[in-house]
């Protein structure tokens, strides 16, 4: 295949030979794909800061089809992260990012809206706004589970069905590590679940209004760390589930 | 792979976990070796033995040492008011070939990266803060690289030691000696301009 350039968000990089780096990178064209960047560690690279964690770039690169690992040529800086370090939990947020691109995306399946939903975050983050990474994390968590297509119903008991969210009487619904979706209290207590978390009303509020809003427009309200923090667990569970692994950035996240 | 002879095999094997060395180089240096002299063979094979037996962490900056303290905590010219803080051991290398600096080093043995799985608890921070609190250091050089890592890790740490009321310092990011501003990237020079200083 010929020469290649996308817009694309470096996700990870890995040291490789002497000088060289393995940089995985989300492209808005050709989905996730890996290369090889040669001399990238040099301090006079044709990369530059180029490929630190979610910079998005021009990529340049060769695709053989033969080969799984494509050549990079080199970058054109769009927008960096690097402002957003001076906050060690937006560093940390960035890193979670990172980690769930990486592990819910298949390799070289193109996946525009999901291109966008990294982008828009990450232009959200970059705003500063008051408690804009736990809102920002909890957005893209959640856009996330759902165009990975594993976002449960978030309003009906998958244990008998009823509605969570019935006017006259809302209830907390319930989660466990070892099955899908969300149950009602008496499907918790009478269904064998093991050990259970709770996810609040207004957790699940907040989750509606983000599936029908962009982040931007949502209702202004103060975000700190506990705001849908059960929320954030419930999509990290869906997210672990599917990836049959743990996220090593979440606990890291929440403890930041 | 070829059936090589036992012994031989198991060399090439070995050469293989080594970072940076795939087949074909292991190959190659496995037959260097089989050609060279006995006395060529356990000079390499007693060195190797050297670095595991007489090598060691310095406790007072987790530096390699030879022996109980390294070099540069031995080295009683050295200005104690001056603490550089590095990732690695082989960062001491770069700023020692300088010359210019004169205090004494702090090595983490890594930088915070959640998504490796390295937190403050992976890193040898906790003794740096007993360090600083033994009261003789007055600045701290944060020389931790410029990645994304780097400069998180330089944060943490400024947060953790500012309070402490000594000076905290980050060592400039910027243009490369010798090579061309037309070629920077935005982050680059938005350093250099940040960290710019008077003539």
């Amino acid at each position: 295949m010929p020469a290649r350039v996308s817009e694309a968000i470096v996700l990870q990089t890995y040291p490789f030979k002497e000088s060289d780096l393995v940089v995985s990178f989300l492209t808005r064209d050709q989905g996730k794909l890996r290369g090889v960047a040669k001399r990238a560690r040099r301090p006079k690279s044709n990369f530059g800061s180029g490929l630190e964690r979610l910079s998005q770039v021009k990529m340049s690169y060769f695709q053989r089809e033969t080969r799984e690992l494509v050549n990079l040529d080199g970058c054109e800086l769009i927008r960096s992260q690097f402002a957003l370090l001076g906050d060690y939990g937006a560093a940390v947020a960035l890193d979670y990012l990172a980690e769930i691109s990486e592990q819910l995306l298949p390799a070289g399946e193109a996946n525009e809206r999901y291109f966008r939903l990294l982008v828009t975050v990450l232009d959200y983050l970059g705003s500063g706004a008051a408690g804009c990474v736990w809102r920002g994390v909890t957005y893209f968590s959640l856009w996330a589970v759902r165009l990975a297509g594993i976002l449960p119903e978030l309003h009906a008991c998958m244990g008998c069905g009823n509605w969570l969210d019935n006017p006259e009487e809302r209830e907390e619904a319930f989660f466990s590590p070892y099955r899908a979706g969300l149950y009602c209290g008496h499907c918790r207590r009478n269904g064998e679940m093991g050990r259970t978390w709770g996810l609040s009303v207004t957790s699940r509020d907040i989750a509606e209004e983000m599936l029908r809003k962009p982040i931007a427009q949502l209702a202004h309200t103060d975000w700190r760390r506990e705001t849908a923090a059960d929320l954030r667990h419930f999509l990290v569970r869906q997210i672990e589930n599917h990836i049959e692994r743990r996220l090593i950035t979440a606990p890291a996240l929440e403890a930041a | 792979m070829p059936d090589f002879a036992e012994p031989l095999a198991r060399l090439i094997n070995e050469l293989k976990h080594l970072p940076g060395v795939g087949q074909k180089s292991a190959q190659r240096l496995a037959f260097h070796l089989m050609r060279a002299s006995r006395e060529d063979a356990e000079r390499l094979s007693q060195a190797i033995l050297d670095v595991k037996d007489k090598l060691g962490l310095c406790p007072v900056c987790n530096n390699i040492s030879e022996g109980d303290l390294c070099q540069f905590c031995r080295d009683t010219t050295r200005d104690a008011k001056v603490l550089c803080v590095v990732e690695e051991p082989h960062n001491i290398i770069g700023i020692e070939t300088t010359r210019q600096f004169n205090g004494l080093y702090h090595v983490l043995h890594g930088a915070l990266s959640p998504l490796r799985g390295i937190g403050p608890e992976q890193l040898k921070i906790k003794n740096l803060i007993e360090r600083i609190g033994a009261g003789q250091i007055e600045e701290v050089i944060l020389a931790t690289n410029p990645t994304a890592e780097g400069e998180a890790t330089a944060v943490y740490l400024s947060k953790l030691i500012k309070p402490l009321g000594l000076r905290v310092t980050r060592i400039a990011m910027g243009i490369p000696v010798g090579s061309d501003l037309e070629f920077a990237d935005e982050v680059t020079i938005w350093k250099a301009m940040e960290g710019r200083r008077e003539m």
